[in-house]
């Protein structure tokens, strides 16, 4: 196993497939982080003060089985529709401003005219565009509701034709129209939500000289027991109801149906009751004659008209009824109860901590390149410390904001922290890292903190490219059966930690094939050993934490299901690790593969524990499906990156096979000539 | 010289190993340790994948059939790539899992090396094969089914998941006597244009019966509806459909065409018997009433088990379910118990388990209409062995782990401290 022998060819292989993985990594993290498409400009656009969303951000509302507060709802609503956290666009004094999600909402609320001028649309075929009779920008990119409206009609309909073909059956576009569908039809909820404070009901006839009053939806909810009285006398008099009074009764039904979807913000008052009402079912609840004491409900919406009036005054006078609104309402969720980690979860949405993460990760990559060249190019020792030690440095810091998060979020869901998809990217993500900390701690020679930059940049690129294709709120409480705190922290965790052993191992490998392919280390020799010692002790772990963690669901699957093993996919996934894990370890103690084996088999490792962690919820199938498509191309990517390095591998395994091959033969040769030329001398 | 001469004794003492001996190293190896295990992970990825194509029941019966000696697994590449199905022929999965259990057996725990620093070995393979032994038992002694209740209604049968029976029984006085089962697995393979007829005695009823194309997924088609094709028996204007089974087997229901062969020579004419038909079929032979009934095979429990209360939350303002839970009373021999059966938390007595499944209301559109549970009951002798394998195999590799990890860092020391300063 000799270090640096290898030509200079196998080096110019071997930096080109750490350079492709670092220019990927580089390339989707820029992605990420750059607002899409133009800066646009939207007239008269004024910007919501840093105070006014804070105080926003304070509202709380009830959505997907959970009270959360506007932050969270806002920036999965911007997701879901925009498929990003900011838009950019140009104020008249030529300035540039990001809106973010708060702000995004807020004017959807409050301020519609400037919010159905911004992109809010993302459409990644145009053909959907043009199929509803609009000209596309391109072949995918981002709308505004006003360029939209012409063909919102032509939409729908297509959207309800397309419902009528299976699932399974519907092609890209006709899935992307339903999606376009559904999201301008919420949007349109949204920007309606306050037209019933915005607009007022009109009174036909009712000053003296016959025209018309404006009057507020709270007004006319103060006399609904004389409006509903009016109208069942007619009724019961068989005489048709008074137009003035039918037309009132219309505009109540328009406003209160355009508030009634969404934004469930309205705690009820009455303790004995769960379901939180929107401002819609607010009014119908008065108009309808339900409640016997309607005077806190009427109170609601007159704070809510109050508010949107606002919405165009100078902010200090906006924030004054923000204030009213935001009190009333936590003040009767923390009666409930419901108030406990709203504070938590909005510091959590603004300190970004998978950003900052995502962040020193990557200084910690740039860091360690540039001290494998100090080492490469034998600089002293003592700047190659300082290397080491920045790297180390961001690295723990990113580490530390992932370990934060991850519990802020178990404070903040009240579970432990791994219930969904999303929990586990960045579970796995702190996980390996720590571990391969741990190992660098061991053998000191760089590589394992290396090691933690990659693949910590990797997962939580990842985690936000789901998250942005996914586009759900990820702290949503869990279904009946998972919901078990002692089965989610002993199964769930140790299969988790047993998917970041297995990868952390295949990347030990990886390291291990392309170190020795460019011949790195003052002593290759023992560093590779070393590689290959963490290796194998990274397979036992994995052997461990996937073995006990199939066994612990087998035993949580027969108290919920009633069997310990039912062939799910996802339990298939895990039995796949720990079977590959005993054939590497069995083939390796039994002398069938060796150190170049063990390494290629480790590496086959990362598209077992993919095809388990990831790759199964594609299949659709299984109690433990998630039912998610996005990221289906990556995953085959990911299998033909690791399927390359692994062929890459083995050409570097039968190169070395081959020249010690001819070594043997030259030494064989002046071994045979040796013995002659004695004889001649002597 | 010195490598020459051992290569030559070990290979002189291979020659003298017995057949007995060989036959033992080989079951004993690591290589076919390694080539079963391979095969395992190859039908387990395959089987993971045909479930889509043709459900989950469907695909396990073909990979673990103890009657299939060998398989021809599919594996379908994406349809971006032609979608086309490879054909890969591999031993029955049921024959691999047992010969591996001799390996274990043999390799992990007899022929392995014993000491100190082997202990979590050994440990660990006791625990695995006694984890392949729980799925063995459970393979052949597991009974499955379900039993449903409304609130306030007492139970003490369960109804089988999968099989469906023919049940025959005399009517006395509008009650049925005793009931005669014929097993629906008896009838299983009377399928298709060909299927024989197949005769079934009853001794002692006056008549015994016979019975022909038997259909697991079987609709009872009336000839208007649609045309029967070629070659299908048709009864009184119906007739058997055939149905592909669905990829959920549970939900299908069996049909077959029924014939009584009365002893005393009379002449019945023959009928359909189905599972889609909740009224038996009554026929009267010389004076006396027999009713012919197919449904899921019914077994009876040792206690009832009566349900008193019926609890279906969900998170406020969504359809997400928060909590199932059934409280209900269990009747045995004049004593009764209180007993909560929740997800995750059944009811374990005299050998039988009852786990929480599905909850309803009799109509679902009114929300204080009678609401009704359905438990999963399930017998099965190795319940709890997994549980224990756990703990076995969990010991194992950790004291394994652990002597590993304390020889790394032995190792790493050591050379730190024979390594001169850098």
């Amino acid at each position: 196993m000799p270090a640096k022998t290898h030509s200079l060819w196998t080096r110019i292989v071997a930096v080109l497939v750490i350079l492709t993985v670092i220019v990927t990594l580089f390339f989707f993290m820029v992605k990420d982080m750059t607002p899409k498409g133009e800066a646009i400009n939207i007239k008269e656009y004024t910007p919501w003060e840093q105070e006014s969303v804070r105080l926003m951000d304070k509202l709380v509302l009830r959505d997907g089985g959970r009270v959360k507060p506007f932050s969270s709802y806002a920036q999965f609503s911007m997701l879901r529709l925009r498929g990003d956290r900011k838009i950019e666009i140009t104020l008249d004094s030529g300035e540039k401003e990001k809106i973010q999600p708060t702000e995004w909402l807020m004017d959807c609320l409050f301020r519609p005219q400037f919010a159905i001028e911004m992109p809010s649309f993302r459409v990644d075929n145009a053909a959907v565009i043009e199929s509803i009779g609009l000209k596309s920008h391109g072949r995918r990119d981002r709308y505004t509701y006003k360029e939209l409206e012409p063909g919102v009609e032509k939409l729908f309909e297509l959207a309800q034709s397309y419902e009528k073909i299976e699932e399974k059956k519907r092609d890209a576009v006709q899935k992307m129209t339903i999606d376009l569908a559904y999201n301008v039809r919420n949007y349109q909820f949204i920007i309606s939500y306050f037209a019933f404070a915005r607009g007022g009901v009109e009174m036909k006839s009712a000053n003296p000289d016959g025209s018309s009053r404006f009057t507020d939806f709270s007004t006319v909810m103060g006399t609904a027991p004389m409006i509903l009285q009016m109208a069942q006398e007619s009724q019961g008099t068989g005489a048709a109801i008074p137009e003035n009074l039918q037309s009132l009764l219309q505009q109540v039904l328009d406003g209160s149906n355009y508030a009634k979807y969404g934004l469930l913000m309205i705690p009820p008052d009455d303790k004995a009751l769960a379901d939180w009402r929107s401002a819609g079912d607010r009014i119908m609840d008065v108009m309808s004659g339900d409640l016997k004491d309607p005077s806190a409900a009427i109170a609601d919406i007159k704070a809510l008209e109050s508010l949107a009036r606002k919405a165009m005054s100078p902010q200090a006078e906006f924030r004054k009824e923000l204030s009213a609104v935001v009190k009333r309402f936590s003040d009767r969720a923390t009666e409930r109860g419901e108030y406990r980690a709203i504070d938590a979860e909005n510091l959590y949405n603004r300190k970004n901590f998978t950003l900052n993460a995502m962040v020193c990760f990557l200084l910690a990559m740039l860091v360690s390149i540039g001290m494998w060249f100090l080492v490469l190019v034998e600089s002293p020792k003592r700047i190659v410390k300082i290397a080491y030690g920045l790297s180390l440095a961001f690295v723990l810091i990113a580490l530390g904001y992932m370990f934060v998060g991850i519990g802020m979020r178990s404070y903040i869901m009240w579970r432990p922290p791994v219930g969904n998809l999303y929990d586990t990217i960045i579970f796995i993500c702190a996980v390996a890292v720590a571990i391969l900390l741990l190992i660098e701690y061991f053998i000191r020679e760089r590589v394992a903190l290396t090691l933690c930059s990659v693949l910590g940049l990797a997962l939580v690129l990842l985690a936000r490219r789901y998250e942005v294709g996914d586009a759900k709120d990820h702290m949503d409480p869990l279904v009946a059966v998972l919901n078990s705190n002692y089965w989610l922290t002993t199964h769930v965790i140790t299969i988790t930690m047993g998917y970041a052993a297995g990868l952390l191992t295949a990347f030990l490998s990886m390291s291990y094939v392309v170190m020795r392919a460019l011949g790195l280390g003052a002593d290759g020799k023992r560093l590779l050993r070393l590689i290959t010692g963490a290796a194998y002790g990274g397979l036992l772990l994995t052997l461990l934490l996937s073995l006990v963690g199939t066994v612990l669901g087998g035993v949580w699957a027969n108290d919920s299901w009633g069997r310990f093993w039912g062939w799910d996919p996802k339990e298939n996934g895990a039995l796949m690790i720990v079977l590959w894990s005993l054939i590497m370890l069995h083939a390796r103690l039994g002398g069938i593969i060796r150190d170049w084996g063990f390494h290629l088999a480790s590496m086959f490792m990362s598209c077992i524990v993919s095809f388990s962690w990831w790759h199964v919820n594609f299949l659709g199938e299984g109690l433990h499906n998630y039912g998610f498509t996005s990221g289906k191309g990556f995953i085959w990517i990911f299998y033909g990156g690791v399927m390359g390095l692994i062929i890459f591998g083995i050409a570097m395994w039968l190169a070395e096979k081959i020249k010690d091959f001819s070594d043997q033969a030259n030494n064989k040769t002046e071994g045979e000539q040796k013995p002659e030329s004695v004889t001649a001398n002597s | 010289m010195v490598e020459e001469t051992n290569q030559d004794s070990s290979a002189a003492m291979q020659r003298r190993k017995s057949l007995p001996s060989l036959v033992f190293h080989f079951l004993a190896g690591f290589p076919l340790a390694t080539v079963l295990m391979l095969i395992l992970l190859l039908q387990t990825w395959l089987a993971t994948l045909e479930q889509v194509d043709y459900g989950l029941h469907a695909t396990l019966r073909k990979y673990f059939d103890p009657q299939a000696f060998y398989i021809i697994g599919e594996l379908r590449l994406p349809e971006e790539i032609g979608g086309l199905a490879l054909k890969i022929p591999m031993p029955g999965g049921y024959y691999v899992l047992g010969l591996f259990f001799i390996n274990l057996l043999l390799g992990g725990i007899v022929r392995a090396r014993k000491g100190w620093s082997k202990v979590g070995n050994l440990i660990s393979h006791a625990g695995i094969l006694l984890m392949i032994l729980s799925a063995a038992v459970t393979e052949r002694t597991e009974k499955r089914g379900t039993m449903d209740f409304f609130e306030g209604e007492t139970s003490n049968t369960a109804q089988d998941y999968y099989e469906y029976v023919v049940e025959v029984s005399e009517h006395t006085n509008g009650a049925p006597k005793e009931v005669h089962v014929i097993r629906g697995n008896y009838l299983a393979d009377l399928r298709g244009e060909s299927a024989p007829v197949r005769k079934v005695l009853l001794p002692s009823l006056p008549f015994d019966m016979e019975f022909t194309r038997y259909a697991p997924n079987g609709r009872v088609m009336s000839v208007s509806e649609m045309a029967p094709p070629a070659g299908t028996p048709v009864l009184d204007g119906y007739y058997i459909f055939d149905r592909p089974t669905n990829k959920a087997t549970e939900i299908d229901v069996a049909a077959c065409y029924a014939k009584i062969s009365p002893r005393d020579a009379s002449s019945i004419p023959s009928f359909i018997l189905s599972g889609d038909v909740f009224q038996p079929h009554t026929v009267k032979v010389g004076e006396r009433t027999f009713t012919f009934h197919m449904r899921k095979l019914l077994w009876p429990m040792p206690f009832s088990v009566k349900l008193d209360k019926a609890t279906a939350e969900y998170y406020p303002n969504s359809t997400k379910p928060k909590k199932f839970e059934s409280i209900v009373t269990r009747l045995e021999n004049g004593s009764e118990a209180k007993v909560e059966i929740k997800m995750n938390e059944p009811m374990r007595y005299e050998g039988l388990t009852f786990y929480q499944r599905m909850m309803g209301r009799e109509n679902a559109q009114l929300a204080d209409s009678r609401p009704y549970s359905q438990l999963e009951v399930v017998k099965n002798p190795a319940d709890q062995w997994p549980f224990y394998s756990l703990w076995v195999v969990t010991v194992g590799l950790l004291v394994h782990l652990l002597i590993k990890f304390y020889v790394f860092v032995v190792r790493i020391n050591k050379k730190r401290a024979n390594q001169p300063q850098r």
